[in-house]
């Protein structure tokens, strides 16, 4: 009697191996070897170019990772669209979607089946800097090149990494323009920043962004009045804004997500601080709930903005997204926008399939013109993988939208007061 | 650390209010604790329910926060009722553990369901009284707090004179203390748990109306508020009422006064501290005379 | 009997050690998880499951393991070969110091569980605090290359074969408390304190040591699941989720039993693989809508947990077949 019934798990657990040993699926037979034109000639059944995206798709912030993955989507309908990838013989590119649930071992366990299980050329995307840090360590072990679209942590291209590249701007950049614009107030509207507090969430974004955002204060000679940190999770923020102001700041760097965000702005007016400018890192207040929330509330806030659709050259693709998803782009879609844009150009050039041969192309990207739709004048990556011309606006909000005010090359509208 | 008065006024102001409605919170778990010793681990995901309830009314049905009380308590007093009899019922004579093991799986269910079904965004409610507040001196009151603690009170008051005065109240308070002898007496024991789980979730109910005028509904908001109870109600004694609104100040004015003076998140510590150290010295509860 | 009992457990022994030569690498991948997840809840099931103390905040262990060897080796370059003993010693005084505090004042059952969690979320916030290790951005296992003196691995078999050796270890060593007197003592104790108590069993000590034993285990696989992982979090190793996650296999596969977390993981963890990459688009968080309706389900229908439950049956089924030999028995 016992013996069957071992027996029988033993069958069950055998079958429950058989399952996970499914066969890997190919990216396009065959591989390697072939020239790019005797797979023109073959079968005219579908041949793929399998490339991973790789976001938050549940969980917490899974509402940024779909809109990421809306960028991407647009991007690579535009080159299917097209015609495929010319030189492999108007190959179409398919995405194969992973979900890092916003965890860095769910992530390392999604880079690990994109790879091994899917066959992909390269993945795309990443969004919590907690994930896309080990996730890039993966992919960099398993020799996948991976473009970072969204992720800021400094370190992500700090680290010798041959197959990582990154479009978005560091941690770093953002500190340092959020300095620079206050720095650029004096000239502005005459007001001279001498003394700012930082207040900020206090996970791995909120701590990275304040690192680079001392540093700049120092640089510039600014004085640190005081950092407050507070739990993203915070059910009321008054006591955390009462510290900031009994440090009497002429300015206040902040770094959040949505809900603290909205009641920073909400409980700074409260707060008797409406008259001292609050500097967002391209947090919580780029969302549309956060303005629709707050009504008047939000007027004069300001931000750091990764991408803005008054700029000349993205008013057409900000039509052609919004016809698609009735949003405008965000700074996180725009920069996965565009990571599709890079990866068609390397695609082209590379004419392979073949991981290495794609790395280096995509080590040799220098794209213009209509191909970039940030505020940089070429997109290309220095030998640490970082695309150092990035560039950010400083937005204000201005009857509901954040129009961007700074840099005096990229501003649309001026400086208005902090607050109503 | 930082020691400005104008902060100090702050975070007591801050830390009494919030104090008020971490109390509310807790005087449900406290209830279906001191009746049927059954710790719910699922009590912030009820609340969360009571959410995301309130939420769609005003945000869909555009109802003024405060009348959704008439249709929130008594719809999460059914839901505990129901919960109740399909999954805890069962198990009350289980030992603690499973019951703890099942409660958690409970609230597994309800805020990864919440999830999938209402995705994981915050959701704000944008009301008239989202904005307004008053000043007592450099401190700020915000309003829609101010009516929520006088609310809990409220709440709490009423819920008290119901277990001193009904009789239904009284079969509660006689269960709780010792159930064989309930049942002696005649009382129906089951339904008294029953209407002790759907009271203790009815709270919840109310406790949402009050704060989706400056709170927002995620499936993660039972998560943090589940602790605070738990600690809260650990600190007032568990199954003493009382003992729940003192502890709902105390941890309220931790967190605050914490947040007023120490620098970073270390408040959160020092309310987790507090919490250890009760459960080891004093865990029948601060308030209660000892009884182990 | 003897053979009987092992035969089966030693065929799949058999079976797991051929895998890295059949299977691909995101199979392996796979089963690197299941391994780690059984060897995690097998060293929990040490307290929770024979010494019946529950505890819910199991990943401070895993994170004070996971912490320290990855400390060491980040700033000193000591391989966590070594660390990983650091680890498990560091891990072993706090299950003391926690262990002779909450049991000493006589902490049981729900409160002992409730000081766990908030043990596992107080160090969750203090690790967030403190940049010097890290703050919130956790840390980094810098890869160096193919290193097994480093405890770091080109593939994913070096990996694989070190956590089935330390799986096995942690099964051999329960299955020592279960036959044994130690285990016993413990068991009396889970039952029934004040009667072990009163038959001359410290429980004091025995619920400590208890702990410490299962502290050390946990520690040990800390440091596996940092250098598979390569990043540890304060959210990711201490933290109520992981702390849960641990236990959740121990439970529905059958607290109190050798088997127990093994079968647990190796069920609940390939459902959830195939759940997130089949479901991810459409239903996403569905996975864990299953793990809590398991854990539910569980409590009220095979609170036993699975090989519990095989248990019960088999005992039944042998009793049904062997009535007459009872009364030859009693006679």
């Amino acid at each position: 009697m016992k013996r069957v019934f071992w027996n029988v798990l033993l069958l069950i657990s055998l079958s429950l191996s058989l399952v996970g040993c499914g066969q890997p699926t190919p990216a396009v037979q065959p591989e390697e070897t072939s020239p790019p034109v005797a797979e023109a000639t073959e079968e005219p059944t579908v041949n793929t170019i399998r490339l991973g995206g790789f976001f938050p798709l549940t969980g917490g912030t899974a509402k940024v990772g779909i809109e990421n993955r809306q960028g991407l989507q647009m991007a690579i309908d535009e080159i299917n669209a097209a015609g495929g990838i010319k030189s492999l013989g108007g190959a179409k590119i398919e995405m194969v979607w992973a979900d890092s649930q916003g965890k860095p071992e769910v992530g390392i366990s999604e880079v690990e089946r994109l790879v091994q299980q899917e066959n992909v050329v390269a993945i795309l995307g990443g969004y919590e800097s907690s994930v896309s840090t080990p996730a890039t360590q993966a992919a960099e072990r398993l020799k996948t090149p991976f473009i970072v679209a969204a992720s800021i942590a400094d370190e992500i291209t700090e680290r010798g990494f041959k197959y990582t590249f990154r479009v978005a701007s560091k941690a770093d950049f953002y500190a340092r323009d959020q300095v620079l614009f206050l720095k650029s107030l004096k000239d502005l509207i005459g007001l001279d920043v001498k003394r700012v507090a930082l207040l900020h969430e206090d996970t791995d974004y909120g701590e990275s962004t304040a690192v680079g955002q001392k540093k700049y204060l120092e640089q510039e000679g600014m004085e640190l009045t005081i950092e407050v940190k507070y739990p993203s999770s915070a059910a009321d923020l008054t006591t955390e804004i009462a510290k900031v102001k009994a440090t009497n700041p002429d300015a206040v760097l902040v770094v959040t997500y949505l809900n603290d965000a909205i009641l920073l702005a909400q409980g700074r007016l409260a707060g008797g601080m409406k008259d001292t400018p609050f500097v967002d890192a391209a947090g919580g207040s780029l969302y549309a709930e956060f303005t629709q929330a707050l009504g008047d509330s939000a007027e004069g806030w300001l931000s750091i903005v990764e991408f803005s659709k008054y700029a000349p050259k993205t008013k057409a693709v900000n039509d052609k997204y919004f016809d698609a998803y009735s949003v405008d782009f965000s700074g996180n879609s725009a920069l996965n926008y565009q990571v599709g844009m890079v990866i068609w150009d390397a695609l082209e050039r590379a004419g392979s399939i073949d991981r290495d041969a794609v790395r280096d192309a995509i080590a040799q990207t220098r794209l213009t013109g209509d191909k970039v739709i940030l505020p940089m004048e070429e997109l290309f990556f220095d030998e640490t993988g970082q695309n150092p011309q990035s560039g950010l606006y400083i937005g204000q909000v201005q009857n509901g939208e954040l129009i961007p005010v700074w840099p005096p090359a990229g501003a649309v509208a001026s400086l208005q007061p902090f607050g109503k | 650390m930082v020691f400005s008065p104008d902060v100090i006024l702050q975070g007591l102001i801050s830390g009494i209010l919030i104090g008020g409605i971490f109390a509310l919170l807790s005087v449900g778990l406290t209830l279906i604790w001191g009746v049927m010793r059954i710790i719910n681990f699922a009590h912030g995901e009820f609340f969360m329910v009571a959410m995301y309830i309130v939420y769609f009314l005003v945000e869909k049905g555009g109802w003024d926060p405060y009348l959704t009380l008439i249709v929130s308590v008594p719809l999460i007093f059914l839901f505990g009722v129901l919960v109740y009899r399909s999954t805890i019922q069962p198990i009350l004579a289980d030992p603690a553990m499973n019951q703890i093991m099942l409660t958690l799986g409970l609230s597994i269910v309800l805020s990864a369901g919440a999830q999938v079904l209402f995705s994981a965004d915050p959701l704000f409610v944008v009301t008239k009284y989202n904005r307004l507040v008053f000043n007592i001196g450099p401190a700020v009151v915000r309003i829609p707090q101010l009516i929520a603690f006088v609310g809990s009170g409220l709440t709490a008051v009423l819920l008290y004179l119901f277990l001193q005065k009904t009789d239904a109240g009284r079969a509660i308070r006689a269960a709780s203390q010792d159930r064989t002898a309930a049942t002696l007496m005649g009382i129906d024991v089951e339904r008294t748990f029953l209407l002790a789980f759907g009271l203790g979730s009815a709270c919840l109910g109310v406790a949402a109306s009050l704060m989706i005028s400056f709170y927002y509904v995620s499936p993660t908001v039972g998560a943090f508020f589940g602790q605070i109870t738990f600690i809260i109600v650990v600190l007032g004694g568990m199954g003493n009422f009382i003992g729940a609104l003192v502890g709902g100040q105390i941890i309220g004015l931790t967190e605050a006064l914490g947040a007023a003076i120490l620098p970073g998140s270390l408040s959160r510590v020092l309310t987790f501290t507090i919490f250890i150290l009760v459960l080891l010295f004093k865990p029948q509860g601060l308030l209660s005379r000892t009884r182990k | 009997m003897k053979l009987h009992t092992y035969l089966f457990p030693l065929i799949v022994l058999f079976l797991l050690i051929l895998l890295p030569f059949v299977a691909g690498e995101y199979v392996l991948h796979l089963f690197i998880l299941v391994l780690l997840w059984a060897y995690l809840a097998t060293s929990w099931n040490i307290l929770g499951g024979y010494a019946g103390q529950h505890s819910l905040g199991h990943g401070v262990f895993l994170g004070i393991g996971a912490y320290t060897s990855t400390l060491l080796f980040i700033h000193l370059g000591i391989s966590p070969w070594l660390g990983m003993w650091i680890g498990g010693a560091l891990a072993s005084l706090a299950a003391l110091f926690i262990g002779y505090l909450c049991f000493r004042y006589g902490l049981k059952g729900p409160y002992f569980a409730l000081v766990t969690i908030a043990l596992a979320e107080a160090f969750v916030f203090l690790t967030s605090n403190m940049a010097s290790i890290g703050g919130a951005r956790g840390l980094e296992v810098t890869w160096i290359g193919h290193r097994p003196d480093m405890m770091q691995f080109d593939g994913k078999m070096g990996y694989y074969f070190i956590i089935l050796t330390i799986l096995v270890i942690g099964v051999l060593i329960t299955l020592w408390l279960h036959n044994r007197r130690p285990g016993y003592q413990w068991v009396a104790v889970r039952e029934n304190e004040d009667a072990a108590e009163a038959l001359g069993v410290d429980t004091l000590r025995t619920k400590i040591e208890a702990t410490v034993l299962s502290a050390f285990m946990t520690a040990i696989g800390g440091t596996f699941y940092a250098q598979y992982f390569t990043y540890i979090g304060p959210r990711t190793v201490f933290g109520e989720i992981v702390s849960v996650q641990i236990l959740i296999f121990a439970i529905v596969g059958g607290l109190g039993t050798v088997w127990g977390p093994t079968v647990g993981a190796l069920l609940l963890i390939p459902v959830a693989e195939l759940a997130r990459a089949n479901l991810s688009g459409s239903v996403g968080g569905a996975h864990l809508v299953i793990y809590g309706m398991v854990m539910v389900l569980v409590m009220l229908f095979m609170p036993k947990g699975i090989v519990g439950l095989a248990k019960d049956v088999l005992s039944k089924l042998n009793r049904r077949f062997t009535k007459k030999n009872i009364y030859k028995e009693a006679l």
